[in-house]
């Protein structure tokens, strides 16, 4: 490197061309002092030690609080849960039918009957009036057709 | 100097702090000032970057362990604060008009502390130019004689990629200096 670049070399360029102001030195120690300690952290004390686990205690009540706001505000998990019960009964309820029901309901020629099916008004109340069951349906049907 | 780092260790582990301060300053005060100050350029941004070194070195000691020398150590909290400086400095500057060479030498002709002839000058405008950790790589090695063994400690570098990248330093600075001095071969 140095045969090349002997520019390099010449002791001018190693030279320092700063300066620093008058006295800067003399008083380097007070001012890094003032500097230093004034921004010197304080040892944690027994709040400081327990600050961190504190904070994450907090942090998970706040969560907590939200979510129990947020549940109480759109119904809560009862409204979500009698909805569930419901969906559940009516499925249950399905699966408890006689199977001999839909496969009535398959053969039943549902376009033909509808438009030979005329009921009185006060059949169409009677059917209304009558708990059905899909015994009592599977009947009903058998009876009128 | 290994036993003014000791001395100074030791002065703080026993509570003697103030002392330890004022060793710790009179040992590396200077030295760390010119380090920072021949990056920087400005005197006043060498005093904000060596009061933040020894803020962040002093409220650190705690956690110094001695696997490394404490000059080395000084060395590095420095460096990293000059570094974090010159690549903000760097950023502002693409979106600045004035963050060209020809202001860089406006103002350092205008300092008061810069005494430079017209060759120190174009060293000075040579070493500005270079990417801010290549700067330091050639101002540790080329005005502060450091080993690179220590510099390797400084900048968390391997010895073998700080001598690569100084010959790359040294041999831009060198074309520069050709062109700007205008010296032939």
């Amino acid at each position: 490197m140095k045969n090349n670049n002997d520019i390099l070399q010449r002791e001018e360029f190693r030279q320092n061309p700063f300066t620093a102001p008058e006295g800067y030195f003399t008083s380097l120690e007070d001012s890094l002092r003032d500097k230093v300690f004034a921004t010197e952290k304080k040892p944690a004390g027994f709040v400081g030690v327990l600050k961190p686990a504190l904070m994450m205690a907090c942090s998970f009540a706040v969560i907590l609080g939200i979510g129990y706001g947020i549940l109480s505000m759109t119904g809560g998990l009862a409204s979500q849960n009698a909805q569930m019960s419901e969906y559940d009964e009516i499925a249950a309820a399905v699966e408890n039918m006689d199977p001999a029901m839909f496969e009535y309901l398959d053969e039943l020629d549902f376009e033909g009957y509808q438009a030979q099916f005329t009921p009185s008004e006060e059949e169409i109340l009677q059917y209304f009036a009558t708990p059905s069951t899909d015994a009592a349906l599977y009947h009903y049907l058998a009876s009128i057709q | 100097m290994a036993t003014d780092d000791s001395r100074i260790l030791e002065l703080y582990r026993s509570g003697e702090r103030n002392q330890a301060f004022n060793l710790l300053v009179r040992q590396y005060g200077e030295q760390l000032y010119w380090h920072i100050r021949k990056l920087v350029a400005n005197h006043d941004d060498a005093n904000d970057l060596l009061q933040n070194t020894y803020v962040k070195a002093w409220n650190a000691m705690d956690t110094f362990r001695e696997d490394s020398k404490l000059y080395t150590w000084l060395y590095r909290i420095a460096t990293n604060e000059v570094l974090t400086f010159l690549n903000r400095k760097k950023i502002i500057g693409f979106l600045s008009l004035n963050a060209n060479e020809a202001a860089f030498e406006r103002k350092l002709t205008a300092d008061e502390n810069f005494n430079g002839t017209k060759v120190q000058l174009s060293l000075q405008k040579a070493v500005n130019k270079l990417p801010p950790k290549q700067k330091v790589v050639f101002s540790l090695r080329y005005w502060e004689e450091m080993k690179y063994e220590d510099m390797a400690e400084v900048l968390d570098t391997s010895p073998g990629a700080l001598k690569a990248s100084y010959h790359h330093a040294y041999q831009k600075v060198v074309d520069y200096l050709k062109k700007d001095l205008d010296i032939e071969n």
